[in-house]
């Protein structure tokens, strides 16, 4: 092992221990699953009254037929186009001024009632408010005219209206194929961001202990700065490797537990294997392309309040990055999605969504290299930086010099 | 490698923001030998020592550690201790050291072994598993300097070595200092204090105002000044007095000055034949202190002395 990864691997273990074996990693591990399970659940409890607040609901002021006939027509609707297509109904007893009846229930905030149906199925009538009524009287016309049409089948003697569709099954189907691609490529890159976003922003400050316990010297006197550089990303590419680990497999064990499978998830165009083997590599690629501009940013600053003002342009940053991979996704403007790829904070988003999309294998091997290039890149200028600004070295040496000691062989 | 030399530099050029630091440093350090850097506070050994290492890279000039003009390239052979004292506050004393040798391609389980016989050697054997937190500034320092030797390394660099320690610890660090170099390894320290160089030291480099004044063998620094004589007589007055140089000084009746180039003998003859009286006469050779003042001048000296005042005082 030559001497920039043997003295890594001396800096990675020595940040990995002193973080895992430390108490407040527990808490680092614990209080994500935490934050998720009290969010789980108020959101469980507000759940059932969401359902009831987040929807319009009609009033039917009419005889006790016309309340039955609505409410069957409305049950139908709701089971064929979904429980929020159409305004919640609740039938009210008619009083004997039912114009009245339904003024009063629309100035009632405690009747909650957005709108008011009287009448009969032939001459209904809407009370509402100007601006919305309109928008109701279309809803509420469909289930009147449903409510018709079963009431004339009936009267007719007829059964009630059904499809009769015959069913032939097929393998697939590209449009849905097309669309769990992008699903998945969609969901493959919030993936890596929300756990890079989470995760990297802590190599802000990972240099702080080292400087204001002047230890960067001994470590400066004994080992390149890249290899401290880069010993502190792989560390803590590990410990989030750690944290991801836990958290995704509670989650999972979670998801089945409470609510089963789902339902089979479309295949990745790359295949499952490759495509979680490449999963974890660009995620680990995008942790470590981000956490060295993080490390290079943060061995600027001196002291934690200066980390913290910078945590804030970080994270933006990293948002509007994410914001360009995920407009690539199920695009076919090429020189769109080739940009995305070729730039350096954008790359691991946008060919995890490339796995997802196209069986195209060649892209990725050149993507890996491209992606390692930028890190030692990227560690090479923070380095340099340092070394310039920091220690307040004059010459900060060749810009390529690490290469040659990274694959120089010890005599 | 070139030579003998364990450290070898050449006009050495360092400025910060405009301001020099270092200027024009010369220096040459045999394998071997203890070597010290004397100057006050500011004076530019700490930049100096630097710049030998590779922390930082001078504006200009060369040097050249243990035959490498890369000094990184030696880091393997080199323990270094710089003058502010820093380590991983909750890394046990055992696993510190150990750390430290590592860094210097040490493997870490010959490290613990090597940092628990050390520890236990010095009396520190019940703080082998006790974090750095939980130790006093000198037990900590001690497990740095530890850390810096833990890999046997051909040369050892100390700035500022004995700040901070207290009588007792600076007696052992300087046996200490001894004991390496009697198994062949080089040392080169800075200080600013005279007396730990006299003791310790074959070769010294004075700096002061970022410019190197002296770089040479302790005993050719104390030969810039002519042997001082002390001269005190029962005449006051004869023909005795000319064998008194001019400027001469006389306190309390005792006359001060360098001996004549011509030797002690015409001396003697002129102060008794002359009827002079002697009632006190030495011959002095002069201290490090003495060649400091004389090379590096009084308000080097007086920086010096408030340097280790303001130490003591911390």
């Amino acid at each position: 092992m030559n001497s920039i990864f043997r003295a890594a691997w001396i800096i990675c273990r020595r940040d990995f221990v002193a973080t895992v074996y430390s108490k407040t990693f527990f808490l680092f591990l614990v209080a994500p699953l935490v934050a998720v399970g009290f969010g789980y659940l108020v959101g469980k409890t507000t759940e059932d009254a969401d359902k009831q607040v987040g929807r319009a609901k009609v009033a039917i002021v009419a005889e006790a037929t016309v309340q039955d006939a609505m409410k069957a027509a409305h049950i139908q609707l709701t089971e064929a186009l979904g429980e929020k297509a159409l305004p919640l109904i609740e039938p009210v007893a008619p009083e004997t001024n039912v114009e009245a009846q339904a003024r009063s229930l629309l100035a009632s905030n405690d009747a909650d009632f957005s709108a008011v149906m009287t009448g009969t199925l032939e001459r209904p009538v809407l009370y509402g408010p100007t601006d919305t009524v309109g928008d109701y009287a279309k809803e509420i016309g469909t289930v009147i005219e449903k409510a018709r049409t079963a009431g004339a089948l009936k009267t007719a003697g007829l059964p009630p209206q059904t499809s009769d569709i015959d069913i032939v099954t097929t393998d697939q189907s590209g449009g849905d194929t097309n669309m769990g691609r992008h699903s998945l490529a969609r969901a493959g890159q919030t993936i890596i961001f929300f756990f890079t976003i989470l995760l990297a922003g802590m190599l802000l400050s990972n240099l702080i202990e080292e400087k204001s316990n002047k230890i960067i010297e001994i470590l400066a006197a004994a080992v390149p700065l890249d290899a401290v550089f880069l010993g502190k990303i792989m560390a803590m590419l590990a410990i989030s490797v750690i944290g991801v680990i836990i958290w995704g497999t509670i989650g999972v064990a979670a998801v089945i537990l409470f609510q089963g499978i789902a339902g089979s998830l479309t295949p990745p165009a790359v295949g499952w294997p490759l495509f979680v083997f490449l999963l974890l590599f660009y995620f680990a690629s995008n942790y470590m392309l981000y956490g060295a501009i993080f490390v290079g940013i943060g061995a600027q600053a001196n002291s934690v309040r200066e980390v913290q003002t910078l945590s804030m342009p970080v994270t933006f940053s990293q948002i509007i990055f994410f914001a360009l991979a995920s407009s690539t996704v199920g695009q076919d403007n090429v020189a769109a999605t080739f940009g995305a790829a070729a730039l350096p904070l954008t790359s691991p988003l946008t060919m995890i969504a490339m796995a997802a999309q196209s069986p195209l294998i060649w892209p990725h091997l050149v993507a890996i290299v491209w992606q390692l290039a930028w890190l030692f890149l990227i560690i090479r200028a923070a380095t340099l930086m340092f070394r310039l600004t920091v220690m307040k070295s004059g010459r900060a040496g060749s810009f390529f010099a690490p290469l040659k000691a990274v694959f120089a062989r010890k005599a | 490698m070139r030579g003998q030399l364990a450290i070898e530099a050449k006009g050495l050029f360092k400025a910060f923001d405009g301001k020099t630091a270092v200027d024009g440093i010369d220096i040459a350090v045999p394998e071997g030998s203890i070597y010290g850097i004397l100057g006050p506070n500011g004076a530019g050994k700490t930049t100096t020592i630097r710049m030998l290492l590779g922390i930082i890279d001078p504006d200009r000039g060369e040097r050249t550690l243990l035959g490498h003009s890369a000094p990184i390239e030696a880091a393997s052979i080199v323990g270094y201790l710089p003058e502010e004292r820093g380590l991983y506050q909750s890394m046990t004393a055992r696993e510190v050291i150990a750390f430290m040798g590592a860094l210097r391609g040490l493997p870490l389980e010959v490290g613990r072994r090597r940092a628990e016989g050390m520890l236990a050697d010095n009396g520190l054997g019940d703080y082998i598993n006790k974090p750095i937190k939980s130790l006093s500034k000198g037990m900590a320092q001690t497990v740095q300097l530890f850390g810096t030797i833990v890999h046997r390394p051909k040369l050892i660099v100390l700035d500022e070595p004995f700040s901070g320690l207290d009588a007792i610890n600076q007696g052992r660090l300087e046996a200490l200092i001894k004991a390496e170099a009697a198994e062949g390894r080089t040392i080169i320290f800075s200080t600013h204090v005279i007396a730990h160089a006299e003791r310790l030291c074959e070769r010294i480099a004075i700096i002061a105002g970022g410019k190197l004044r002296f770089e040479g063998k302790v005993a050719e620094a104390r030969d810039r000044l002519r042997p001082q004589v002390r001269l005190r007589t029962r005449a006051a007055d004869g023909t005795w007095r000319v064998a008194i140089p001019a400027g001469a000084a006389q306190v309390d009746g005792v006359f001060q000055f360098e001996l004549p180039e011509s030797g002690i003998e015409p001396l003697l003859k002129t102060l008794i034949d002359g009827g002079a009286g002697i009632e006190e006469l030495s011959i002095e050779r002069p201290g490090l202190h003495d060649a400091f003042v004389a090379i590096a001048g009084d308000q080097a000296m007086r920086d010096m002395e408030r340097s280790a005042r303001m130490e003591e005082a911390a």
